[in-house]
């Protein structure tokens, strides 16, 4: 079963018939390892900053006079702190030479990059042993910590799909944080409107938060006044929205189009945090920077995706009533395969709907034409659109067929397209557990499917 | 795609990521475990809120919190004094007395020092310092 899951996650990444983590790879891994470059220098940058006053770590000389108010969390709990100066100058201190480290030879030696993450995670671990984890860095401290996994060497197209796919992995990580929390805060509104107290739906709702940072840290921000003398639903809605983008980031991950796009509005959302309600995630914009808004599976520039993704989409739709030829191809010896096709044999069978065996010369063609679904064990449907062949497979495939023929998995057809991975992933355990038959026993499809049966 | 050491390792990797994070909130974990986020800190709008602070007098008539409205305290120590208050306020509350809690550091800040607690809405606290303050113990 994990082995299941693990394939559909990485066979997600095929779009219209081709990986973006197998093709044009030596271009990506190329933009990939300049963005390694440039994340390993803010890391050093970073680990500067340690020393720098002011700056948003606790200053250093704050840290030496601190020993009586370590409160150790687990990371940290064997310091001796009877020598916590020297234990505290040796943190700050491996932090910034292995930062140094880092930017010379992170490509040339998984031990650098170890001993970066090692550094970095127990500075962090060491600053948040005052009553208070420190959130901030998380994602930067991860995102070193999946570089570790990078290969040392480059040249093979192997070693460069490696590359792709720990990028791919710190992208996976990054939107999923997002949307895990966007996930949250709409369950925290409804468990708050159910409870009778405020929630974020309340006109206030942005003021309260703006307030509670400001109670606690004594400060005022940007906008604070303003917020807090014009209280409106205008707020409310802005607080929405920007939950919104969170949950939705699970939409992006199998999306590279729209990684840049969505690293736009991640940095917007945070800009909107510090200039109104305080906390500042700076590290967090580096990382969503570095890793989605110049994304290297992104093409184009930025506003291309107003041509190639909302307008394609759109086209999409449109599609649906242009009757684009397409092709079913089904495995001839699978059972589940050949009752899928007697299921939509109960349907009026749509005039462009053509039906082939994956067994057969013509998927051969597709096959060599897109070597990424040579793995892919599914239906798969080719549309003939004017700008080429689309793709669909797996559940993909199987709910936009039937959204062509009944109005009822139109609907289901939308929700899967949203978190495509939660039916691709049913659809394989469901197909890794089918029964195979024998290739001179296939049962015979039904008539209705023999009409538009092709070789 | 080569099944090699990362095409286990990442997918898995984000996986426990998320079921570690998610201890805290099922009940299995009493905090968040570091370096994994518990995403539902932060999820819900603040209501009224109460909190714990120390009043320090001075002999020179001075009247101040040690944690509300200093804005002299660095991120550190308001960090670090919160979580000490923190413990001698619930401490109190639950037992009436400070029991073991070592509170010398706050005596020697003023003259007299006492442990109160806050309680209000959060916007009138902000906008026009309109809060109730309870005296739970003096301290010095």
């Amino acid at each position: 079963m994990i082995g299941t899951l693990v394939k559909t996650f990485w066979q997600s990444t095929i779009i219209n018939g081709r990986s973006f983590l197998t093709h044009d790879l030596a271009e990506r891994q190329k933009r990939s390892k300049l963005l390694i470059h440039i994340f390993y220098f803010i890391t050093l940058v970073t680990s500067i900053q340690v020393f720098a006053s002011p700056s948003q770590f606790p200053e250093w000389n704050s840290i030496l006079d601190s020993a009586r108010l370590f409160a150790p969390i687990w990371s940290v709990g064997f310091l001796p702190v009877e020598y916590w100066e020297t234990c505290v100058q040796i943190i700050l201190l491996s932090f910034l030479t292995c930062s140094f480290l880092g930017v010379v030879w992170w490509d040339k030696s998984r031990l650098v990059r170890v001993a970066v993450f090692l550094s970095m995670f127990f500075y962090v671990s060491l600053i948040s042993s005052f009553g208070k984890i420190d959130h901030v860095t998380h994602m930067m401290m991860l995102s070193l910590f999946l570089l570790i996994f990078l290969p040392n060497e480059d040249q093979t197209d192997a070693a460069k799909a490696e590359y792709l796919k720990v990028i791919f992995g710190i992208q996976t990580l990054v939107l999923l944080s997002y949307f895990t929390s966007g996930f949250f805060k709409f369950y925290g509104i409804l468990d708050q409107e159910l409870a009778g107290l405020n929630s974020a739906l309340s006109p206030d709702s942005m003021a309260q938060n703006l307030s509670k940072t400001s109670f606690a840290h004594s400060k005022e921000y940007f906008f604070s006044s303003f917020v807090l003398d014009n209280s409106s639903f205008v707020f409310s809605l802005l607080l929405i929205v920007g939950y919104c983008v969170e949950l939705f980031s699970i939409y992006i991950i199998f999306k590279p189009q729209l990684h840049k796009i969505w690293g736009l509005l991640l940095i917007g959302l945070h800009a909107g945090i510090l200039l109104s309600v305080g906390p500042n995630f700076h590290f967090q914009i580096i990382t969503v920077g570095i890793f989605l808004l110049f994304s290297p599976f992104g093409e184009g520039h930025i506003t291309s995706i107003f041509s190639t993704s909302f307008l394609a989409n759109s086209k999409e739709s449109m599609g649906a009533k242009k009757k684009n030829e397409f092709i079913v191809y089904y495995d001839g010896e699978c059972l589940m395969c050949n009752r899928f096709l007697q299921f939509i044999s109960k349907f009026a069978l749509p005039s462009e709907m053509r039906i082939c065996k994956i067994q057969s010369d013509r998927f051969q063609q597709v096959l060599a034409d897109h070597p990424d679904l040579a793995a892919v064990d599914s239906i798969i449907v080719v549309e003939k659109r004017e700008e080429g062949a689309f793709i669909r497979i797996k559940a993909s495939a199987v709910l936009w067929v039937l959204a062509k023929m009944t109005k009822g998995y139109a609907l289901l057809n939308f929700g899967h397209r949203l978190a495509p991975y939660l039916g691709n992933s049913i659809y394989d355990l469901v197909a890794a557990n089918r029964t195979k038959t024998d290739p001179d026993n296939c049962p015979i499809p039904p008539e209705g499917i023999r009409k538009v049966l092709v070789n | 795609m080569n099944k090699n050491f990362t095409y286990y390792f990442i997918p898995a990797f984000i996986l426990l990521y998320f079921v570690i994070a998610a201890l805290p909130i099922v009940g299995i974990l009493k905090g968040e475990f570091f370096p994994f986020f518990s995403f539902k800190l932060y999820s819900k709008i603040p209501n009224d809120f109460s909190a714990y602070d120390l009043l320090i007098y001075r002999g020179d008539g001075e009247e101040k919190f040690l944690l509300h409205q200093n804005s002299h305290l660095d991120a550190l120590r308001r960090k670090g004094f919160k979580r000490q208050v923190n413990l001698l306020g619930s401490q109190f509350e639950k037992t009436n007395s400070l029991g073991s809690v070592d509170y010398s550091e706050f005596v020697s800040m003023g003259d007299s020092v006492f442990l109160v607690k806050l309680s209000g809405d959060y916007i009138q606290a902000v906008k026009h310092d309109d809060y109730q303050m309870t005296v739970l113990k003096k301290l010095k």
